[in-house]
């Protein structure tokens, strides 16, 4: 039986990583695009033959171009996960210089935003002609509520959520919606994970904060998201299309 | 093989229901089945139970207590809509509604609480993308819906320090032999379809087996961190 491809864009950083081992124990071809160098040579520590990785910056159109190109000779992606993103962590400034710049502001939506477009625009686009396929963005719990800037202020000392984290993930469930409608009849889903914060050595005090705030009192384990990638990429979820499914343990129920 | 794990499904005779019972039988689930008037033809284990009576419903879970002392999953598929929409609803209409989509639950839900003590439990309450979208479903029907999602998500926010997780599944069209849609096929099914390829992105009804498969992925483990969630499984429709 042929094996199913999976790509995951942002496959070498933290989250990315656990996809990519996951999709392969699940015995998926499994294409890393990346384009952090040293997250890259970390990955190759993963020693698979179904592990095939790529640098690549998604940002620019004509190197998605290229790479789509490259891979379209040898596979058909089945699942696209669109995961790339700047790690937004909270920073300290005051006064106006408390948001982002205007360079921080394009270099973040770029790769998020435009940078998960341009890969539905040439991947997506050829699942669109074959009929079959599933996409799944990576969004947050704060593509529904806006942060709750009170814990960070306490446990980072007056350090904020950026704004451009809050819009970019608002924005990924637009390109969701607006995906799933344009390719709903050619059988090609497109949904959106949407996870509450993930236990990551955060320290104690942060931990504290974010428990208070979560029915379930506690933060999602990695393993609690990749049981929902692979819900979404199987034929068990064929008829959810369009959808932000919440993993946050309550987190934004009400 | 799920030798050891028991799944109570209220509305178990007909339709979903009855689906989701057969489904869990072949899981080897202990199934227990309440509906309000005919027993299951696939399932002993069915009581007979008015759920939208609080006293009933009481006094039924005392009797499952007595054989099962856990639930492992709850699903409640209890659910009734009239067929025509009228625009002159009366008073009985609501408490119609009400009765048979949120009472129901409501009293599913204390009784529960109450005879099992808070146990730690997995519930799925089915409710309709009615509730979320205007549709041609009657207004009496889609409040009532609504209601329950919304009565569903404070109890979730309620119940998760005592690990009682609450979901509710969002259904559009589920076509199964002799439910509505499959009625109305019979009498138009140019209608139907047209109506199908117009209003649904994935241009197809919703089979009974794809609201088993999320009911199963919520029951396992990886859904051990999903509570108070809607999931919406209609084929794109409520875009």
């Amino acid at each position: 039986m042929k094996k199913k491809v999976c790509l995951i864009t942002g496959g070498a950083g933290f989250l990315g990583k656990k996809y990519c081992e996951f999709f392969l124990k699940k015995n998926y071809v499994v294409l890393c695009i990346d384009n952090n160098k040293k997250n890259l040579n970390s990955i190759k520590s993963i020693k698979s033959k179904n592990l095939i990785v790529y640098q690549c910056d998604i940002t620019k159109e004509k190197k998605v171009e290229k790479l789509f190109k490259l891979i379209k000779k040898s596979f058909f992606v089945d699942v696209l996960i669109n995961n790339a993103a700047i790690d937004a962590v909270p920073f300290k400034k005051i006064g106006l210089q408390k948001f982002p710049t205007g360079k921080m502001w394009d270099d973040e939506i770029n790769v998020s935003l435009k940078g998960s477009f341009f890969m539905i625009k040439f991947f997506g686009e050829e699942m669109n002609k074959k009929k079959d396929g599933s996409i799944i963005n990576i969004g947050s719990d704060l593509s529904v509520i806006a942060p709750n800037q009170k814990i960070y202020k306490s446990s980072y000392k007056n350090y904020i959520k950026p704004v451009t984290y809050s819009v970019i993930k608002h924005g990924m469930l637009g390109l969701t919606k607006y995906f799933a409608s344009l390719y709903g009849k050619s059988n090609v889903r497109v949904n959106m994970i949407s996870p509450g914060p993930i236990k990551n050595n955060q320290s104690k005090k942060l931990l504290n904060e974010l428990k208070n705030i979560i029915p379930m009192e506690r933060l999602a384990d990695p393993k609690e998201i990749l049981g929902l990638l692979y819900f979404l990429s199987s034929s068990d979820s064929s008829y959810i299309t369009g959808q932000n499914i919440l993993i946050d343990g309550g987190r934004t129920i009400i | 093989m799920n030798t050891n794990k028991t799944v109570l499904i209220t509305g178990a005779s007909k339709n979903l229901g009855n689906y989701l019972t057969r489904f869990y039988l072949e899981k080897d689930f202990k199934v227990i089945g309440v509906t309000k008037k005919s027993k299951s033809k696939i399932n002993k284990d069915t009581y007979l139970c008015d759920l939208s009576d609080a006293k009933k419903t009481e006094k039924v879970f005392k009797k499952i207590k007595k054989k099962y002392k856990k639930i492992d999953l709850i699903i409640s598929c209890a659910g009734i809509s009239k067929k025509t929409y009228t625009k002159n609803e009366t008073i009985k209409d609501w408490q119609f509604a009400f009765n048979n989509n949120f009472f129901c639950f409501t009293n599913l839900l204390d009784s529960y609480l109450k005879v099992y003590k808070k146990k730690s439990t997995k519930i799925i309450v089915i409710s309709s993308i009615a509730s979320n979208k205007i549709t041609s479903a009657p207004i009496t029907y889609s409040v009532a819906k609504s209601a329950l999602n919304f009565y569903a998500q404070i109890k979730a926010k309620d119940l998760a320090k005592n690990d009682i997780k609450i979901n509710i599944l969002l259904p559009g069209n589920i076509l199964m032999k002799n439910n509505n849609w499959s009625k109305k096929l019979q009498v138009n099914s140019s209608k139907v379809k047209n109506y199908i390829k117009t209003n649904v992105p994935l241009n197809t009804f919703c089979k009974p087996q794809q609201i088993a498969e999320m009911c199963d992925y919520l029951f396992g483990k990886s859904g051990d961190y999903i509570t108070g969630s809607k999931f919406i499984i209609d084929g794109g429709e409520s875009l």
